[in-house]
């Protein structure tokens, strides 16, 4: 075992295994360092007084409250807002891409969807609960999810040189965002639910899931197939959401409301 | 107070410093605590909980005593000052309170206290920051004396994390101070374990070259 050893052992490991401790032993740099980690933190101690006073603080008007649902209640609650939305628009503005496009390009596009939005849905409702387990990160899964759709898209469309590309581009952006508007309202009445601990994170992956409810309608809606269009007009829209919620999170953040204003109004209470 | 069972006198009575503990830690009578509170005081942290949310009277007099010391360590090695550290020891149990409903009864509560504490603590630094750009100088106050240490022991834990960068801190606080395991830090940062350990390597790596360069600075010196 050497220091590199060492240094794996003590983030891996709540006790050094026999060879970790031998060589301690006989490492003055890496006894230094254990023996610096086990310092204790010189603080004076919590009088009771102190203790009682907080205590006494938060028992005042002590209310019983009803434990928040588990985390695959509102993943499916988010399921279920996500399809119903998209049912609706679908309906409204008819399937007319799913007409044109090759069955292979629509069912793999969808399915990137649908696994996208199944990720985000998954990891917003475990942000909404303190110290839930997270198998992807948060922070990293929206940029993931752009990175993943813009792969599916550059692989199964063809990159076209449109001519008035805006003038194509806009009116999809124009009819996605809306619809992510739209969907974010009940989203956000669902995080309402549990507890905000970093705005600027949720914000981003609500706007992100709010913004694949509007990427969604217009891949089953319209028709043009040109990569460049899909990336900029109907991936835009999601990124465009995902962006929009970060900056609202920050906001919310920098105002230093946080959990104080989201969850003032005591969600669980049963009196 | 209850007299339920499984919940231990000493945790409410004492704190979670038990007797045994303390005489086995001579420095704890002398005001330094040692940094790992032993989990078995952490063991009716759930039950205890439970109870909070079904608004027993005894339950916040309980998790406070339990926790509270913990925190204030957590807080203590990542800002500066005491008062700073007590004020944010107050907001985290005001915002658990005002939360409380988000712990799922059968979950780990560390890793739900400390998410809480550690977003107390972002808020905190950037309250202090925004008070701190707007504060003008009106005079030097006189340096705080540096704590007396002995000079085999090597440089304190808040010291030495200090030169760490902020996400490493934070993770090597958890473990060496707030006694969480890779997975209950994982769940109080919103992080995976293999971020968690990562960061922890790299924290270590970090902290031994620097006590070396520390100790080389100091040879040359003398």
């Amino acid at each position: 075992m050497n220091c590199n050893d060492l240094a794996k052992a003590l983030s891996e490991e709540p006790q050094l295994p026999l060879e970790a401790q031998e060589h301690v032993k006989g490492c003055k740099r890496c006894q230094t360092l254990v023996n610096t980690l086990n310092t204790p933190v010189a603080t004076e101690p919590l009088s009771p007084a102190t203790l009682q006073q907080i205590a006494e603080g938060i028992a005042i008007n002590l209310r019983p409250v009803i434990p928040v649902a588990p985390a695959g209640h509102f993943f499916g609650a988010f399921a279920v807002i996500f399809v119903s939305i998209v049912t609706l628009c679908v309906y409204r503005m008819r399937a007319l891409a799913i007409a044109v496009m090759p069955p292979l390009e629509a069912v793999a596009t969808l399915t990137a969807l649908a696994v996208s939005t199944g990720l985000v849905a998954y990891s917003l409702a475990h942000q909404m609960i303190p110290g839930s387990r997270h198998r992807i990160s948060p922070r990293l899964l929206p940029v993931g999810i752009g990175v993943l759709l813009t792969i599916v898209i550059a692989v199964l469309f063809q990159f076209q040189h449109e001519q008035n590309f805006w003038g194509h581009a806009w009116p999809c952006i124009r009819v996605g965002t809306p619809i992510g508007v739209l969907a974010a309202v009940p989203f956000w009445l669902i995080l309402r639910r549990g507890a905000i601990l970093s705005p600027s994170m949720t914000g981003a992956t609500t706007g992100l899931l709010a913004g694949l409810v509007g990427t969604s309608v217009l891949e089953i809606h319209c028709p043009n197939l040109d990569a460049w269009h899909i990336l900029i007009s109907h991936l835009g829209v999601a990124m465009l959401c995902a962006l929009a919620g970060l900056s609202i999170g920050l906001a919310i953040e920098i105002k230093g409301y946080a959990v104080n204003s989201l969850n003032s109004n005591h969600k669980g209470d049963l009196a | 107070m209850s007299d339920s069972p499984g919940v231990s006198k000493e945790m409410l009575h004492q704190g979670v410093t038990p007797p045994v503990a303390a005489a086995n830690h001579p420095q704890m009578e002398c005001g330094v605590q040692a940094n790992v509170v032993p989990r078995q005081s952490f063991a009716d942290l759930d039950r205890w909980m439970e109870r909070y949310q079904q608004a027993d009277p005894d339950a916040p007099t309980a998790l406070v005593r339990a926790l509270s010391p913990a925190l204030l360590r957590f807080f203590k090695s990542q800002v500066a000052s005491r008062e700073q550290a007590d004020d944010l020891l107050q907001e985290t149990w005001l915002r658990i309170h005002r939360v409380r409903h988000t712990y799922r009864p059968g979950e780990p509560v560390l890793p739900w206290i400390y998410a809480i504490a550690r977003r107390v603590r972002v808020d905190g630094y950037r309250r202090t920051r925004r008070i701190t750009l707007r504060e003008i100088a009106m005079e030097l106050l006189p340096e705080r004396p540096a704590p007396v240490r002995d000079r085999n022991v090597g440089p304190a834990f808040d010291t030495l994390v200090a030169a760490l960068p902020e996400a490493q801190r934070e993770v090597v606080t958890m473990l060496k101070v707030g006694g969480l395991t890779l997975e209950e830090v994982a769940r109080a940062t919103s992080s995976t374990v293999g971020a968690v350990k990562q960061k922890a390597h790299r924290a270590y790596e970090r902290l031994r070259d620097l006590l070396q360069s520390g100790e080389g600075a100091k040879g040359a010196a003398q």
